[in-house]
């Protein structure tokens, strides 16, 4: 036991002059009767406890010093607990799992909650400051003993929509790393368990877990996409679900047109305990636009239920073959533009030109060169042909490689070749010959082939095919696509310069390039360009959803929280100077 | 007002002018006796017999019917007024009006020739003065009657009556002037003195505070004329319960009274002494 403001115990001297006064007050007020046998009729009908009569003023008297004692030991703030003077940081979850429900009330509620308890149970002197956990740490206050500020902070904590990181996790181990090497600090962490990160490695840590009771189910959209298919109207849409209940539940899964309000599917699922596997559906002559994914049902966390995705067309490159062997190729572009009107056939203007053979020095744009004959600053040093056992993959992830299986390719005809200066070898033989190489110069991106399909029958093949259009599509630019939907918290690259209307009808200016982190769930709608800037954002989180660390169990260590026990101590003195006014007062004659 | 104030006896002259008006020439003699004697009314005629007042012999009938008849007349005899002035502590804040309405009553008996037997009561009864007649026994009486003080350690209401009844045995007027807050009670004295045959007043004076409790809270009750203490509590309901038995007992002794043929007269120390005595005159004395 200790006092942390031990003067104030000197106001127990206080008793010696409050005896003292009291038995002079106590005195009771002389009255002389003329009818003393009437009064003693009168009194003798009163109830005879002359005890209780005896002993009142000296209970009064004992309540009286009892309030003395509770109010200086309570202004000198008695204390059972050593940890009790330190300053301490109080960080709360704001991850969207936050909005989750329990018996009624969302986490963030019970969280702060939590805080205010943990802020109440401060003595004075005692600092602490408010931090947010969410895509990072979040300062909202500095070290205060502003009580009331703090309290108010605390009130205007909202949950975000964004999922925390692993780095926030990690963030937070080093803020408990340096605070524990300072004596008078620590840290307080409240959330509901649903991290990126394990809990248990928090070791400097003190948790107040807001944990979620068997009854509050959750069944969450925790993956959702929707692509074009290939030479087709029509598009895939893919969904994963996870439950976080202990039992499977049926739901409704509906996948629903905006632009036309038409619901192109309506079905059934049953979602077991955990990550479910992927559900895809075809969706036949799916306009583009923007699609949603909805969990007909309601459960503790609405966020999780609602997907917005958006079905981008895939555009037409149009192709143009200025050259003379250009039967296969014309056919090709042709069967393209028949199917899913991806390519289509040009005579000026195009996107892309195709060669066989050689290609004009001051072909502009983008080219496609196979066969290379002749010379050409595309090539040096050709020589006779080579054998290609081995294709090697100089570059990966390369666009154009996107659906080529390398396994396919026999590079008929591939002849010896140098490729210029400043090219990037996609594709080498064995040897070192290059195969598939780029050329950029300011005005020209020239792909060459070292291949000629027209031997081996290479124009039946798919690879063939593949590489046509893989290399329309990288040359046009086409092969880089916005995803259908961003996770929240997932940055990405603003494609163009556009101002984007928000889901909650803001409006923000963005530059080519710049990097976008959204808070906000559903679709950002771009003023230019519509659907090739326009991006759509949906929670998808596994762990917010509540399938990530449901095992991960409560490790709550002993918080202080409540009032002080210095002010329940100064509540009873005050209680107790309020009964003994009402049940001892003195009125005074009239 | 010293009760030898001149002007405080001009009162008292008013008053028994007020008096003599009122009630005529009922004052003097007032009170006719049976017996027949040396008066001034004719009352009867009587046969002469010897030794008789010859003087007393009505010639005229003598004449007429020649036998000797002597005329007889009506005794008139002074009144003994015997006042019981309560001189108890009780009675020390209202003992000044007490003194005033006894001087006011004696002043009247005096002035009439009446003997005016004043007594002080408490545990014993004792004399004031000795028994007066007549104007000149005034001055003294109000004299006495100033320098009075309570004494006593309580009122023997009882006892005082049965002292008044050994003293004197002669019928008269019996004034109590008290506030009858005797702890033995009044009944059986006011059933002494209507056995004595007296005619008997009661004058009871109270104080306001007497009749009600105004003080509340924590309080030390005190006898004043036992000095007995007691720490009580007074509230609202006791000051209440206080109230209804000071109000039962005077109705009690208003029904005493009216029982047994006894004047009554309640009167509060704030009111004017004149007004008491006033109201005693014009009903013609004390009535219940």
């Amino acid at each position: 036991m200790n006092f942390l403001s031990p003067h104030f115990l000197w106001g127990l001297l206080l008793a010696l002059p409050l005896i003292a006064v009291y038995f002079l007050k106590v005195k009771p007020r002389k009255k002389l009767t003329n009818a003393w046998f009437l009064w003693e009729k009168v009194l003798e009908e009163k109830n005879n406890s002359s005890l209780f009569h005896k002993l009142r003023s000296f209970l009064s008297l004992l309540l009286m010093l009892l309030m003395l004692f509770f109010i200086c030991f309570g202004l000198s703030e008695l204390s059972f607990s050593k940890n009790d003077t330190r300053d301490v940081f109080i960080v709360i979850d704001q991850s969207a799992s936050m909005h989750t429900k329990s018996d009624g009330t969302p986490a963030i509620e019970l969280a702060k909650s939590e805080a205010h308890s943990v802020l109440n149970a401060l003595s004075s002197g005692q600092r602490a400051s408010i931090v947010v956990l969410n895509e990072s740490l979040n300062y909202l206050t500095h070290l205060s003993s502003n009580v009331h500020g703090l309290h108010k902070t605390i009130d205007a904590i909202q949950a975000s929509s964004t999922p925390d990181p692993h780095s926030a996790g990690l963030a937070l181990k080093q803020m408990g790393e340096i605070l524990e090497q300072e004596e008078d600090l620590r840290l307080i962490f409240i959330s509901d368990g649903r991290n990126a990160f394990d809990l248990s490695k928090l070791e400097n840590v003190e948790k107040i877990i807001i944990g979620a009771s068997d009854s509050d189910l959750n069944i969450g959209i925790i993956a959702a996409d929707i692509q074009p298919v290939l030479a087709s109207e029509s598009a895939t849409a893919m969904v994963q679900l996870s439950n976080s209940g202990i039992k499977s539940k049926e739901v409704e899964i509906e996948i629903f047109h905006e632009p036309s309000q038409t619901i192109a599917e309506l079905i059934k699922v049953n979602v077991k305990p955990g990550v479910n596997e992927p559900l895809f559906f075809d969706l036949p002559n799916a306009e583009s636009g923007l699609w949603k994914i909805n969990l007909l049902h309601k459960d503790t966390l609405p966020l999780d239920d609602h997907a917005s995705m958006i079905l981008r067309p895939l555009p037409a490159v149009s192709v143009s073959i200025p050259t003379e062997n250009n039967y296969f190729y014309q056919r090709c572009i042709e069967a393209f533009g028949k199917t899913s009107g991806s390519l289509q056939l040009a005579h000026s203007d195009a996107q892309v030109n195709m060669f066989h053979g050689s290609v004009p020095e001051n072909v502009q744009g983008k080219a496609l060169v196979f066969a290379p004959q002749g010379s050409s600053s595309f090539w040096s040093n050709l020589g006779s042909e080579v054998a290609v056992h081995v294709p090697i993959i100089e570059q990966e992830n390369h666009g154009l490689l996107k659906h080529i299986n390398v396994n396919d390719f026999t590079f008929p005809g591939a002849k010896q070749l140098s490729a210029p200066q400043g090219a990037q070898v996609i594709m080498r033989s064995e040897a070192g010959v290059p195969l598939i190489y780029q050329i950029n110069n300011p005005t020209q991106t020239v792909i060459v082939v070292n291949l000629d399909p027209q031997l081996d029958d290479f124009f039946l093949y798919t690879g063939f095919v593949t590489i046509i259009y893989d290399t329309a599509m990288f040359l046009s630019g086409n092969e880089t696509r916005l995803p259908a939907t961003y996770p929240m918290g997932v940055p990405h690259t603003a494609p163009i310069t556009t101002a984007y209307s928000l889901p909650n009808d803001e409006t923000v200016q963005v530059q080519k390039g710049e990097v976008l982190t959204s808070p906000h769930i559903g679709l950002h709608q771009s003023q230019q360009e519509s659907q090739k800037a326009s991006y759509s954002t949906a929670l998808l989180s596994a762990q917010e959803s509540g399938s990530g660390n449901l095992k991960q169990a409560p490790i709550n260590l002993s918080v202080g929280s409540g009032y002080p026990l210095s002010m329940w101590l100064l509540v009873a003195g005050i209680l107790l100077l309020i009964t003994e006014s009402i049940c001892y007062h003195r009125r005074k004659a009239d | 007002m010293s009760l030898t104030d001149p002007a405080f006896i001009s009162r008292l002259e008013s008053l028994f002018l007020l008096a003599r008006r009122v009630l005529g020439g009922n004052l003097q003699a007032d009170r006719k006796s049976n017996r027949k004697g040396t008066g001034i009314t004719f009352a009867d005629y009587s046969e002469y017999n010897l030794g008789d007042d010859f003087r007393a012999i009505d010639w005229q009938v003598f004449a007429k019917s020649d036998e000797l008849f002597i005329k007889l007349f009506e005794m008139e005899e002074d009144t003994s007024i015997y006042i019981l002035l309560d001189a108890s502590h009780s009675m020390q804040s209202k003992l000044l009006e007490a003194s005033q309405l006894a001087a006011a009553l004696g002043y009247i008996g005096l002035n009439c020739h009446d003997r005016v037997l004043p007594y002080l009561m408490a545990d014993k009864l004792q004399p004031l003065i000795e028994p007066a007649r007549g104007k000149g026994a005034i001055l003294p009486y109000l004299r006495a009657l100033d320098k009075i003080e309570t004494f006593g350690e309580e009122t023997y209401f009882l006892k005082c009556v049965k002292e008044l009844q050994a003293r004197h045995s002669k019928k008269g007027i019996v004034l109590v002037i008290s506030d009858f807050l005797y702890p033995t009670g009044f009944e059986e004295g006011l059933q002494l003195l209507q056995g004595m045959k007296h005619d008997t007043f009661c004058l009871q004076i109270h104080n306001p505070e007497d009749l009600s409790c105004e003080l509340k809270g924590d309080v030390e009750l005190q006898c004043v004329e036992t000095k007995q203490r007691n720490k009580v509590t007074i509230t609202k309901k006791e000051a209440q319960a206080y109230e209804k038995a000071m109000s039962e007992w005077n109705a009690a002794l208003k029904k005493e009274c009216l029982r047994r043929g006894i004047g009554y007269l309640s009167t509060i120390s704030e009111d004017n002494f004149s007004d008491t005595v006033t109201q005693i005159i014009r009903t013609g004395g004390l009535a219940g």
